[in-house]
């Protein structure tokens, strides 16, 4: 019964969510701003690099210390936590890159402003295929496979320990989650976008559709096969 | 289940760290066992086991329940 109640209240707002959308005359173009969207990606990237860079040099220098007892536990405490802002942060500054270089080809930036975003761009990957690396001079001892390897993620995971594991299944099993819950808000974001605005997105609404089937068939498959 | 990792670690003048290194395994598992958050495989106990000269039964402990 409640399932039910909860079922027609869900109904009743997505009927009236949309009748308002669509009652709405909304634009958001970002043509106008484009120029300054880019100098902020752009900025905000560049920050990120600042942080990944004194951070790297950091966790080196701590590396390098000879500790005992307590002390010892709090660095590795310490790296273990840094380490993982930096990967982070990496994997940020590489998403808002594409999207910097994105606004500056969309909204047809002057030369000078597309190839700085391209030049940050491939600073993301490169800062990207060095950070993993970090981990050797934090773990010297742990046979770690090198970022440039090939399958480096699946080398990676069996060189983790149960424990790690453990605690990345939990990670993923959360991200699985939101990614899923997301991305369906962004089909339904598209859908209104399109009739609100008149701007067709249904590439986007194929393609995010396609990343949902492919992604939860891949993790159905992976839990019926085994 | 409850553990005795930290009391034993204590006696033997031993870190997380050093203890990672003698059962094998990284700081964060020492640290999730002992945090009893994480419950770990047979070897690993009887890795620590052998370690604290101890038996499994008397590093970790099970509520009646839980058997």
């Amino acid at each position: 019964m409640r399932m039910i109640i909860w079922t027609l209240v869900g109904a009743a707002v997505g009927f009236f969510g949309m009748y308002a959308a669509l009652s709405i005359d909304f634009k958001a173009g970002f043509l106008p701003i484009g120029f300054e969207l880019n100098i902020v990606l752009i900025a905000i990237t560049l920050l990120l690099f600042v942080f990944i860079a004194v951070s790297s040099a950091q966790m080196k220098k701590k590396a390098g210390l000879t500790l005992t007892g307590v002390d010892e536990d709090e660095r590795d405490m310490w790296q273990y936590k840094k380490f993982s802002d930096l990967n982070l942060c990496n994997t940020i500054a590489l998403i808002v890159s594409i999207v910097a270089i994105g606004v500056a080809i969309i909204t047809d930036q002057p030369a000078w402003l597309l190839l700085t975003s391209g030049g940050i761009l491939l600073l993301s990957i490169v800062f990207s295929m060095l950070v993993p690396g970090l981990m050797k001079a934090v773990y010297p001892d742990r046979e770690l496979p090198s970022a440039s390897e090939k399958n480096f993620a699946k080398k990676l995971l069996d060189a983790s320990d149960e424990g790690e594991r453990f605690v990345m299944l939990q990670g993923y099993y959360k991200t699985f989650n939101t990614m899923n819950l997301s991305l369906i808000i962004a089909l339904m974001l598209f859908i209104l976008y399109s009739v609100g605005t008149g701007d067709s997105q249904l590439f986007s609404i194929f393609i995010v559709g396609l990343i949902l089937i492919v992604t939860n068939a891949q993790y159905l498959l992976t839990i019926r096969n085994k | 289940m409850r553990t005795r990792l930290k009391e034993l670690r204590a006696r033997d003048g031993l870190n997380q760290t050093e203890l990672a290194k003698l059962a094998k395994v990284s700081r964060q598992t020492i640290s999730l066992i002992e945090r009893e958050e994480f419950v770990p495989s047979l070897l690993i106990a009887k890795r620590i086991a052998h370690i604290f000269d101890e038996t499994i039964e008397c590093i970790f402990i099970f509520d009646e329940e839980e058997l």
